[in-house]
């Protein structure tokens, strides 16, 4: 099978060829641009991009354009990643019932498959709720629900996890699991991140350029050394970093056996910290209360911190800590009712030395012009330092080409991929001249290798002298680019320390890598650690 | 307490049918006692379902005291006159209009929040919906957008006050800063409605032979609700039509009107209003009797 | 709270206000009258005769005795006038003197609507119904309380039910809706 787009000389698929069998679960990956989208839309009738294809599709036995409209919406079910956007009404209940309204079923069928595809999901209790009360996790669920009321034998799932926070990835992963399982309904799934999935799925098919390059077994598709690194789970990574021979660990116990079998291991150097020039706290929170409105509970509750001045500082936390709050407690969009809030040493009220930007979790909030290059103007101007107009420019291709966006100036900032989007974003609040860097959830839906490239930008920031404080569900973001970490827990900072004092602390909360270490290697939280620390026998 | 209603259970072409009549009712009679009526049964509704809360009653007291005050100072009509004001005569007659006419302000105003409380965006959907099932997708999907929109603005806002990008100085810029986000948050739904077209089109929006699902059934209660309201329609259009129910304040306040007719219209329209606080009050005491049910087998066990 | 107390000191405003536009009681509002120099007189005649004389119309004010049964609230009578009193200040005058109930609305700051008089109001029997004036068998197009009256005038208060045309007047019937 070819595709290719109408305006494009070069084929967004070249010459793919698959069979998925009926019951299966296949995990699609491969770059961002590599063609997994098209490649998934193609196989749903309804959503097949507008183009020159040559070859066919099958299913079920039939060509797909062969296919009658009915069932082509009720055999293949499809969940995308934009979780608030699928959403077509406003109660579950109705958003359920969608589909099957489409097929024009009666009224007593869609009471029975509405109320047996709540019972199966055990979202009873968001049946009736509206669609704006509910989280981000318990939408994309019902996204799943309605995406499979009808019946699908086939599901399709375009990185349905991407975003969603790590708890709620995993549920939404082990629903769909179970869906395959239990019911045999076959499922084409593409995901940024694997780790999950990897180990369980039948066959992993992956993309490059258009091309597939790997339709293996999850094994063998491991041990391929030409499958891209930052899909795999933790396991086959530091498989491949010690240039592992023989047969690719992919669970974490199955990585353990291998590194006790093949390696010995020595202790880490100590981590070297700088205790000797205690900075100056850019930002110190003293015994700060905060809650949302007179009735509801405390989101802060006592909370005391100091970040000091030029740290990355990374704040670790579960589903509704109060992370966000924090930081826009600290940017003063939100008063505390008690406590003090120190920026520099001076009380926060007068905030006119030192300037915070906060990158919001989804960085498109913060564009408002039709092109990057009006965003960017419009911080450079806010910053007011630059008098004249050609200053502005000058400023603004200076840091996009320090950000390496120079060639996305004119584009609009939405059509920009995430990490692009993200770049932009920082490239706009470097402008802002912050003093310190808010970042909210800034890996959120990525994989191991953009997170490593978020974590270079953040050391980017660090070398210019800007102080970062993150916020993040995600043990390895907070273990890739921090100084110092915390975790934030009931309204209040229950630790802070080096990261690899941090995670190796920490049992349950933390990197997958640490999971392999444990009692191994000491303190070694990421693949790189590991690495270092491994002695063939 | 819960701002749930007894009364919103029902049927919502019940609730189309009770509360058209009602409020047309209240607002197009001329008869004070069906305005004393209506503003009883729609204070004791309100205060079975929200509660009686001060603050609440005293704002409403206020609002009546001033509609009653200022009528007859608009007003000069009447016979009676109790003083002038400006040369102009202020009149018994236009005073106890004003109170009549706060009397209706104010239950077609707590009518209005029953309205609101029972008559939920879903039953909204489904009156519209039954006919036109495309017409209920479209209405399903706008009500979506409204606490989307209005989140999203908030998040946003937040976002630029965070970075100093929120000029708050002055009127005019705040309303600058509001309206770069409303505009850029224009273009992000419309980019997020591809998204949602193609969810509506994997799951077959341009099939044929649409349904529009519903969770209402009509059971017994819809049948009495609807029964009483049709009988309190007949007597009170066909009372007022034949003048049995006529009463005017001007030139001079009349007599009430207390022929069979009229008092048979009371007696329904009373009980037409009365019927969400009587489905609230029963359903309280069902819940009651059942809890005391459940109690029994407890109590025998201890002895 | 707050709502309410302002709200309150609104209404406390509103009524300081109302106090403040000349509260008179009754007694005290009709035994002012004026008693400038006389410098002549005309005939003054206030009349609903129109009601009067049909028994569709009118049915409450009747019912009120708000209608005279010979249609004359005042027979014609001569009643005095000073330099510059208007078609206006020689009905209120000779209203309140015989203490007759009547209501008017300011239409700019020199003329003045009459709604009322006895309590029979414009729109009191159909759409085309309210008071007009006439001085000498004429209908002017000016308000009453700027049409000046000379000595030996004859000002006739006459209630229409048909846009003045039942009542003498043809300027109307051409023209659009408004009456005098």
């Amino acid at each position: 099978m070819c595709f290719r787009y109408p305006d494009s000389e070069k084929y967004a698929l070249d010459n793919v060829t698959f069979t998925v069998n009926e019951g299966e679960l296949v995990l699609l990956c491969g770059r961002s641009g590599s063609g997994k989208t098209t490649l998934l839309r193609l196989l749903k009738r309804r959503l097949a991009p507008f183009g020159e294809l040559s070859g066919s599709i099958l299913i079920g036995g039939k060509k797909a354009e062969e296919l009658t409209e009915r069932t082509a919406v009720s055999e293949v079910g499809c969940v995308a990643q934009n979780v608030e956007a699928q959403l077509v009404a406003e109660t579950v209940w109705r958003e359920l019932a969608f589909g099957l309204e489409s097929l024009g079923s009666s009224r007593s069928e869609i009471r029975r498959k509405t109320a047996e595809i709540s019972l199966y999901y055990g979202i009873e209790d968001l049946y009736r709720r509206r669609i704006s009360s509910l989280s981000g996790g318990e939408k994309q669920l019902v996204n799943l629900a309605a995406a499979t009321v009808c019946e699908p034998s086939l599901l399709l799932l375009d990185e349905p996890t991407s975003q969603l926070d790590p708890i709620a990835s995993k549920s939404l992963i082990s629903q769909v699991m179970r869906l395959n399982r239990e019911l045999g309904v076959t499922v084409v799934i593409c995901e940024h991140r694997s780790d999950e999935i990897f180990p369980y799925v039948d066959r992993v098919l992956c993309l490059e350029n258009g091309r597939l390059i790997a339709d293996a077994p999850p094994k063998e598709a491991a041990g391929k050394s030409c499958f891209f690194i930052g899909a795999m789970p933790a396991a086959a990574r530091v498989f491949h970093t010690l240039g592992g021979s023989g047969v690719c660990p992919i669970t974490t116990a199955q990585c353990r056996s291998f590194l006790s079998d093949n390696y010995v291991f020595s202790n880490l150097p100590a981590a070297t910290v700088n205790k000797n020039s205690p900075a100056k706290p850019a930002i110190k929170l003293d015994d700060v209360f905060f809650r949302y409105s007179k009735d509801s509970p405390d989101v802060l509750s006592g909370l005391s911190l100091s970040v000091y001045k030029g740290e990355v500082l990374s704040i670790l936390g579960g589903n509704g800590a109060g992370k966000s709050t924090l930081l826009k407690v600290i940017s003063g969009v939100y008063k505390p009712y008690s406590g003090k809030l120190l920026l520099s040493g001076k009380n926060a009220t007068k905030r006119g030395d030192i300037r915070t930007a906060l990158l919001p979790q989804s960085p498109r909030e913060l564009f408002v012009t039709p092109t990057v290059r009006d965003d960017l103007i419009e911080a450079a101007k806010a910053a007011g330092a630059f008098p004249s107009g050609g200053d502005v420019t000058d400023e603004i291709e200076a840091v996009s080409k320090k950000l390496g966006i120079a060639h996305l100036l004119d584009r609009h900032p939405y059509d920009l991929s995430g990490g692009e989007q993200q770049k932009a974003a920082i490239a706009k609040l470097l402008l802002l001249k912050p003093d310190v860097m808010l970042l909210d959830e800034p890996t959120k839906g990525m994989d191991l290798e953009a997170k490593q490239t978020s974590a270079k930008l953040v050391n980017k920031l660090k070398t210019i002298g800007v102080t970062v404080v993150i916020v993040t569900h995600d043990a390895q973001t907070a273990a890739l680019c921090s100084d110092r970490c915390a975790l934030l827990f009931d309204g209040a900072i229950a630790c802070t320390d080096t990261p690899g004092q941090f995670f190796s602390g920490l049992s349950y909360f933390t990197t997958p890598e640490a999971h392999i270490a444990r009692g191994l290697i000491p303190g070694a939280v990421t693949t790189e650690a590991i690495a270092a620390s491994c002695r063939k026998k | 307490m819960n701002n749930e209603s007894a009364f919103s259970h029902l049927h919502p072409l019940t609730l189309m049918l009770w509360f058209s009549f009602i409020l047309c009712a209240t607002v197009l009679t001329t008869n004070p006692a069906i305005a004393l009526l209506s503003l009883f049964a729609a204070s004791l509704h309100r205060a079975l379902t929200v509660g009686v809360k001060p603050r609440q009653v005293a704002l409403m007291a206020v609002f009546m005291l001033a509609v009653t005050l200022l009528n007859p100072l608009f007003s000069h009509h009447g016979v009676t006159v109790l003083f002038f004001l400006g040369g102009l005569p202020i009149t018994r007659e236009a005073l106890l209009f004003g109170a009549f006419m706060s009397v209706l302000c104010a239950a077609a105003v707590l009518w209005c929040s029953s309205l609101s409380l029972c008559m939920t965006s879903d039953k909204v959907i489904y009156l519209f919906g039954r006919p036109f099932p495309k017409l209920a997708v479209l209405l399903s999907l706008t009500l979506r957008l409204i606490p989307l929109f209005l989140s999203e603005y908030k998040r946003m806002m937040e976002v630029r006050k965070a970075c100093g990008l929120y000029d708050s100085s002055s009127l005019f810029g705040r309303a600058r800063s509001s309206l770069t986000v409303f505009s850029a948050l224009v273009t992000m739904i419309l980019e997020d409605s591809v998204d949602t077209a193609d969810s509506m089109r994997s799951r077959g929006v341009e099939l044929k032979g649409r349904t529009a699902y519903s969770e209402y059934r009509f059971r017994r209660g819809d049948l009495l609700t609807a029964a009483v309201t049709a009988a309190a329609l007949v007597f009170v259009v066909l009372s007022g039509a034949g003048g049995y129910l006529g009463f005017s304040f001007y030139p001079s306040v009349t007599e009430l009107p207390l022929n069979s007719a009229a008092v048979a219209s009371y007696i329904f329209f009373g009980a037409a209003a009365l019927v969400p606080s009587i489905t609230e009050v029963s359903l309280w005491r069902r819940l009651n009797l059942t809890a005391c049910a459940s109690d029994i087998p407890t109590a025998k066990n201890t002895l | 709270m707050k709502r309410i107390l302002f709200a309150a000191a609104a209404l406390l405003a509103a009524a300081a206000l109302v106090f403040a536009l000349n509260y008179e009681s009754v007694e005290e509002h009709y035994s002012s009258g004026c008693s400038d120099a006389q410098t002549g007189t005309v005939t003054l005649l206030v009349s609903c005769e129109e009601i009067a004389n049909d028994s569709g119309v009118g049915q409450v004010l009747k019912a009120n005795d708000l209608v005279p049964d010979d249609g004359l609230i005042i027979p014609e009578t001569e009643v005095a006038i000073s330099d510059g009193d208007t078609a206006f200040d020689v009905l209120s005058n000779a209203l309140n003197e015989r203490r007759i109930h009547f209501d008017y609305s300011a239409i700019s700051d020199r003329s003045v609507y009459v709604k009322g008089i006895n309590n029979i109001y414009e729109y009191d029997c159909g759409d085309l119904s309210g008071w007009m004036y006439s001085v000498n068998g004429d209908f002017p197009t000016v308000s009453s309380s700027e049409y000046t009256l000379h000595d030996g005038d004859s000002l006739r208060w006459l209630y229409t039910c048909d846009l003045g045309r039942d009542v003498g007047d043809n300027y109307y019937a051409a023209q659009g809706e408004k009456h005098e």
